[in-house]
């Protein structure tokens, strides 16, 4: 049961949002966020940092499609910085625990910390220790009824979003989505498509996220939030062989046609592959197909545009990328399918 | 969530980060929160009849209530205390 539950969780992501106490959250002061990169580059060598209005823009679009960077960030030229731990920004790989501390956006201070499948408790850990270490040198806006001061009043409290991002097909496609949305109603959880408009998602990926409250502590949050993904995951799963006991046909047809597509196509658009490969994604889930656990989460992402773009100059124009995307594709589905 | 507050729009409908996502409806009977905190003209009529509010300013920064009530934002840690009553509402809507 644990492995089919890994199977519908991509990622997890712990966000402290932080304040420096008196200094102004729309400060203008060029070198306001200076220091505070600095203590986070000493406290830990392999993170550098790296101003917006230096920030390469192909570099820049891929951590905004990756969810590591907000417009508000890259809109903020006079004092925006980035701390990040690995020595390239632009680099995606499942391995990585990828860490970006975003100074100058709506709070000063925001660290993230992106990790791939379901461990809450360590991105938590490592962005608290990263808190940790700024509140050693800098005086932390906090007060006792409040928790940590932030810009909007609504985010006070821990300044901690916990989020899950979940593949959930069966109760997407049944609708059942809104049944769970609004079972949550009142938990202080909120649920998301993550690509796209309205309550079905593309590729049907949603984020599963705690709502800013005063009455619990970060480890009740991390707590609730595991417990309301467990049960969301429960339900996925017992959809899904319902599904497959109604249809079997139907659900095998359309994954191995998507099967067929993504390791024949000669060019492939984003929308087009998040499609099929969510249908490749539901038959490994359900025992159709067998890839090498997290290689179809991983090309989720890494077929994006920008994030494609960045692992190669030419697929800036459309045509090659869809030639690259269709060639990433079948590679990584050959190397990576199990018998 | 009756009462209108003043919320930073750019707070809503936000994921986690802060990044654009897609709030899933849950059917009849849900209110998103977007329509839920539209903010403007309840919480502008809510301190017009109070015109004695206009005059607080936070001496560290300098954001009044009239930039408070427009943008949902505080200025800076200071104006938690200037704006303590405000905020305290916020909070209880929030419940
Ligand atoms: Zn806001
Ligand atoms: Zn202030």
């Amino acid at each position: 049961m644990k492995k089919d539950i890994n199977s519908l969780i991509v990622s997890t992501r712990v966000r402290l949002a932080r304040n420096l106490e008196r200094v102004p959250f729309k400060t203008e002061v060029v070198d306001a966020f200076d220091s505070v990169a600095t203590t986070i580059k000493n406290a830990n060598p392999h993170y550098l940092s790296v101003r917006i209005d230096q920030l390469h823009g192909k570099v820049a679009n891929a951590l905004y499609e990756q969810h590591l960077i907000s417009r508000e960030l890259l809109s903020n030229s006079k004092n925006g910085m980035i701390v990040v731990k690995d020595d390239k920004v632009e680099d995606v790989t499942r391995s990585n625990e990828r860490v970006c501390v975003m100074l100058g956006e709506e709070d000063h201070i925001r660290i993230q910390v992106i990790k791939q499948g379901f461990d809450l408790q360590s991105c938590f850990n490592t962005a608290k220790k990263i808190s940790d270490d700024i509140s050693k040198e800098h005086k932390i806006a906090h007060r006792n009824d409040f928790g940590y001061l932030t810009t909007c009043p609504t985010n006070l409290g821990t300044g901690m979003r916990a989020s899950v991002m979940m593949f959930l097909p069966a109760l997407s496609l049944t609708n059942q989505i809104s049944v769970v949305a609004r079972q949550l109603k009142g938990e202080k959880i909120t649920i998301r498509g993550v690509y796209g408009e309205g309550s079905k998602s593309a590729g049907y990926m949603y984020q599963i996220s705690n709502q800013a409250c005063l009455e619990l502590d970060e480890g009740e949050i991390l707590e609730k939030v595991n417990e309301i993904v467990r049960l969301i995951a429960v339900r996925e799963i017992d959809l899904q062989k319902s599904l497959l006991d109604e249809s079997p046909d139907q659900i095998i047809n359309q994954v191995m046609r998507s099967l067929g597509i993504l390791t024949h196509a000669h060019m492939i658009s984003s929308d087009e592959a998040v499609e099929h490969l969510a249908w490749l994604k539901l038959g490994d889930c359900i025992g159709i197909v067998k890839f090498k656990p997290g290689a179809l989460d991983d090309l989720f992402f890494v077929i994006q545009p920008a994030t494609l773009t960045t692992q190669n100059e030419k697929a800036s124009e459309y045509v090659t990328r869809d030639k690259m995307r269709a060639k990433k594709i079948s590679e990584v589905l050959r190397v990576s399918r199990m018998k | 969530m009756g009462k209108s507050v003043p919320v930073c729009s750019g707070c809503l409908g936000k994921g986690a980060g802060g990044f654009n996502v897609t709030e899933v409806s849950s059917g009849p009977g849900f209110y998103s929160v977007k329509q839920t905190f539209t903010g403007g003209p309840q919480f502008k009529n809510f301190y017009d009849g109070k015109k004695v509010a206009q005059s607080i300013v936070c001496t560290n920064c300098g954001h009044d209530l009239v930039a408070f009530e427009s943008s949902g934002k505080m200025g800076c840690s200071e104006c938690y205390n200037v704006f303590n009553e405000q905020v305290k509402r916020i909070i209880r809507n929030r419940k």
